[in-house]
């Protein structure tokens, strides 16, 4: 019998157990790095833009960020399907609710390392303003909505653990559920890629974190349920 | 008839107002409501007929059985059987 | 309830919804602006409010399954989501017809209440599909009430960011009843109106549950009569 775990330990182990794992596979982040890249060539065409600014500008960050964050979220308990890792974690000492935060935390992480090379590549290929002096509002954004969809992304792929159509049930959950963080997403980026540093207006970002809040207060109610044999 | 009547009677109803499809919306909610409610009902009301039909013979089966304790195996199976096969085919309608 | 308190709710909902109807068209002013399309607004407001409050219940009910575990709770969560979903269609259309009538097309996305219900329409609809696609019945149960919760935080917000997003974009000069408030006839009927269709509502909630579960007892019952009563307990839900 090994000693109780704490549950802050017990997500940082699993979450460097992912994240190693990622590293050494390195098979999630360049899928969805390449997905978001195909999408940003096809918005390109599908807009008939060379370069777009505003509105169109942030839908054209967000989609691509969405898709590739579906990736990620269908793979999110991959590791622990392929053989039994959730009951093998049940069986262990850690608190349930911590595999749900470990892969949330982990999400995020994964997000936001995506976004590092995937924002200066849109704004090289697609963005007509240049980035650099709205930069802090961009990234603010980014993080925020980042940790949105990690929430999103952890709660929907636990609610899909035991079931049969996981890689449908996924995305058409997500979706919805990631509207209003898109909705705000997209509020709070049109003017700013309008290169307009000051037009950011703080409710969106305000709202984008609520949201956030909410939904991770309702994962950790019922986190424990779904983290079950 | 249900709409001139109410044609009639309403103030004014002109065509570019959209009448008709406020109308239609009432009537189209009013039936669905309507026969929703009465299949329910019936549905409902040949359930719990049967279910207590079953029960009562069953009650009996028990009460027979308890009577006649050394008695051989009683013969009510098949009465339960064909309530059986019915009570199926109810539920899945 | 009983069957005979049911028929009595029932025929309680026929009358009152009849009633309602009746004063939409006879007794309702014409609005002054909007001239008769605006009595679509006698169903489609009642009609959301109620979905709303379903899918709210049905989070509570979730709730009490995960902290009980009486599959019965699981029932009504899976009852009430199942009612709202029809509501939020009827919601959408009836918005649908109010927006052909007043400005000539059926879908306007500056519409903050049908771009929510849309919302709500595509989570819900999603909740049979996560349900019957987990074989388990008891983590079946979990995720539904698991989901029925989320869903229910998810419905304030929803309204929320919708509304804030369409004042933001699409700011307007009026909005109608908000300004000065309805005048008494309008506001009865809309009472009575709101009254009717909620009761519709529970009278079909309650006709799910009792068929549901006289549906249980029949199957209880078929057992004994077969002698495996043996059979190992299932989800409310997946027997039905």
């Amino acid at each position: 019998m090994s000693r109780p775990i704490g549950s802050l330990r017990a997500t940082w182990l699993v979450v460097r157990k992912d994240l190693l794992l990622e590293r050494r596979t390195f098979e999630l982040l360049p899928s969805m790095g390449l997905l978001a890249l195909g999408t940003i060539a096809l918005l390109r065409f599908a807009l008939d833009q060379d370069e777009v600014s505003g509105d169109l500008a942030a839908g054209a960050l967000l989609i691509p960020l969405l898709l590739a964050a579906l990736l990620g979220i269908a793979r999110l308990f991959a590791a622990e399907e392929s053989d039994a890792g959730v009951d093998q974690f049940l069986l262990s000492p850690a608190p349930a609710g911590a595999l749900l935060a470990a892969k949330i935390v982990g999400l995020f992480v994964v997000l936001v390392t995506l976004e590092v090379v995937l924002v200066p590549v849109f704004a090289l290929l697609l963005l007509g303003p240049s980035i650099g002096p709205v930069l802090p509002e961009v990234v603010l954004v980014l993080l925020l909505l980042d940790a949105a969809l990690a929430v999103i992304g952890g709660l929907v792929a636990g609610l899909a653990i035991g079931s049969r159509s996981r890689e449908l049930l996924i995305p058409i959950m997500v979706v919805p559920f990631a509207l209003p963080a898109l909705i705000s997403a997209q509020a709070a980026l049109a003017p700013v890629l309008e290169q307009d540093p000051g037009a950011l207006v703080t409710r969106w970002p305000a709202v984008l974190a609520i949201y956030a809040v909410i939904l991770g207060l309702v994962g950790s109610v019922v986190a424990e349920f779904l983290v079950e044999d | 008839m249900t709409v001139p009547s109410v044609l009639l009677q309403a103030d004014t109803i002109p065509e570019d107002s959209g009448g008709p499809y406020v109308i239609a919306a009432y009537l189209v909610f009013l039936v669905i409501a309507v026969v929703y409610l009465s299949i329910m009902a019936q549905r409902l009301r040949k359930v719990s007929k049967q279910a207590d039909e079953i029960e009562a013979r069953l009650d009996a089966r028990d009460a027979a059985q308890a009577a006649a304790p050394a008695a051989a195996a009683p013969a009510q199976p098949p009465v339960a059987d064909v309530e059986r096969s019915d009570a199926r085919d109810e539920v899945v309608s | 309830m009983t069957v005979r308190g049911l028929r009595l709710l029932s025929i309680l909902s026929v009358v009152l919804v009849a009633v309602g109807f009746g004063l939409v068209f006879f007794y309702a002013p014409l609005d002054t602006d909007q001239g008769f399309r605006q009595k679509i607004f006698y169903l489609h407001v009642p009609l959301g409010i109620v979905g709303l409050c379903g899918f709210i219940v049905a989070a509570w009910h979730g709730f009490r399954y995960l902290r009980t575990g009486d599959p019965a709770s699981d029932l009504r969560a899976y009852v009430y989501i199942h009612m709202s979903q029809i509501v939020a269609v009827a919601v959408l259309i009836t918005g649908g017809i109010w927006g052909k009538t007043a400005w000539g097309t059926w879908w306007r996305w500056d519409e903050p209440f049908l771009v929510s219900f849309l919302f709500l329409f595509l989570i819900y609809a999603t909740y049979q599909v996560l349900r019957f696609s987990i074989d388990d019945p008891q983590r079946q149960a979990r995720a539904a009430s698991a989901f029925a919760i989320a869903a229910g935080a998810f419905v304030p917000v929803n309204f929320t960011v919708v509304r804030m997003a369409n004042q933001y974009l699409h700011p307007r000069t009026l909005d109608n009843a908000a300004n000065g408030g309805l005048p008494g006839p309008v506001l009865v009927t809309f009472l009575i109106c709101f009254l009717a269709i909620a009761t519709l509502f529970v009278t079909l909630v309650r006709y799910e549950l009792l068929s549901k579960s006289t549906t249980f007892r029949l199957r209880s019952l078929e057992r004994r009569a077969g002698g495996d009563d043996l059979l190992p307990r299932r989800s409310a839900v997946l027997q039905a």
